[in-house]
């Protein structure tokens, strides 16, 4: 599985398997209070999301052809690229949360508690989405640079 | 001692102190409920100067007209730091919902002020982290380079 099918996972795969499920935990917590329901459900999605970061290795051991190249310099560029865009988006986005927060209820409200796990949760779709978009980008470009 | 140890010197040296003074800050205003001491406050703004003046001082100095701005190993070493605080942001973003829950309860509510003040704390964490990640790194090279 190379490092753009990876990436077409993430965004097509990962974001229902990982976000509704954990989505559906805060919004139950959030409108009935913390039971036993969206603790187990958030758990199993983080563990089933571990699993699905498996699944490139899983595929590698399995795989036929062992010694085909899937992960070069490039990728690994690449990567490192899609990572960093996607952590400076992560800190843009909780300081805009703050920001909207502040100006919808004002200097001297307040908000509930279940809100941060929600911030959190859009936090983990962003990075998710920002990760496979930067990579895609790249690899666009890069082919478009070969093509020329 | 390179230019990357030498800012990793200088922030932890300024993070510690952001977070005493907030620490300070806290127990004053929250607990004591008086406001901050003027002479505590001076004492701080001098000690962040003088940090912030020193540090300029040392990172603008080379030890030899030779040595380099950063090099493969540098890079590697800031990378690795880079990681090791980004891994590090999302637990104290969940310790950060996790707590609030714990104190006010499930049906709770917190000030809206309270959340730039959490997200500047995990910034300021995070980049402890990275300099302490920083630091590790450089004295575990130093001790390999020993033996």
């Amino acid at each position: 599985m190379t490092q753009k099918e990876e990436a077409w996972i993430g965004l097509f795969l990962g974001v229902p398997i990982l976000v509704i499920p954990s989505a559906v935990a805060v919004f139950i917590a959030y409108d009935k209070g913390l039971s036993f329901a969206p603790v187990l459900m958030f758990t199993g999605t983080v563990i089933w999301g571990g699993l699905l970061w498996l699944l490139p290795y899983i595929q590698r051991q399995f795989s036929k052809d062992k010694k085909k190249i899937i992960f070069d310099e490039r990728d690994r560029l690449i990567h490192k690229r899609a990572v960093m865009a996607s952590y400076v988006a992560l800190w843009i986005y909780f300081v805009a949360a703050c920001v909207i927060t502040w100006c919808i209820v004002g200097p001297n409200g307040s908000i509930s508690v279940n809100v941060m796990p929600l911030t959190l949760v859009g936090g983990l779709v962003l990075f998710n989405c920002v990760q496979s978009l930067a990579s895609f980008i790249q690899y666009r470009r890069g082919a478009e640079d070969g093509a020329r | 001692m390179n230019k990357t140890q030498k800012s990793a010197w200088l922030n932890t040296a300024g993070v510690l102190l952001v977070f005493a003074f907030a620490l300070y800050i806290t127990i004053q205003i929250g607990v004591r409920h008086r406001p901050p001491e003027r002479i505590l406050l001076c004492i701080w703004v001098s000690a962040l100067v003088l940090v912030a003046g020193i540090g300029i001082y040392f990172f603008r100095r080379k030890q030899s007209p030779a040595e380099p701005e950063s090099d493969e190993r540098d890079n590697l070493i800031k990378h690795r730091a880079v990681l090791a605080a980004f891994v590090s942001v999302w637990p104290l973003f969940l310790t950060a919902s996790a707590i609030p829950k714990f104190i006010v309860g499930a049906s709770g509510s917190i000030p809206v002020f309270l959340l730039p003040i959490v997200t500047v704390c995990i910034f300021y964490f995070a980049l402890l982290v990275y300099s302490v990640a920083v630091l590790i790194q450089y004295g575990r090279i130093a001790k390999g380079e020993e033996s």
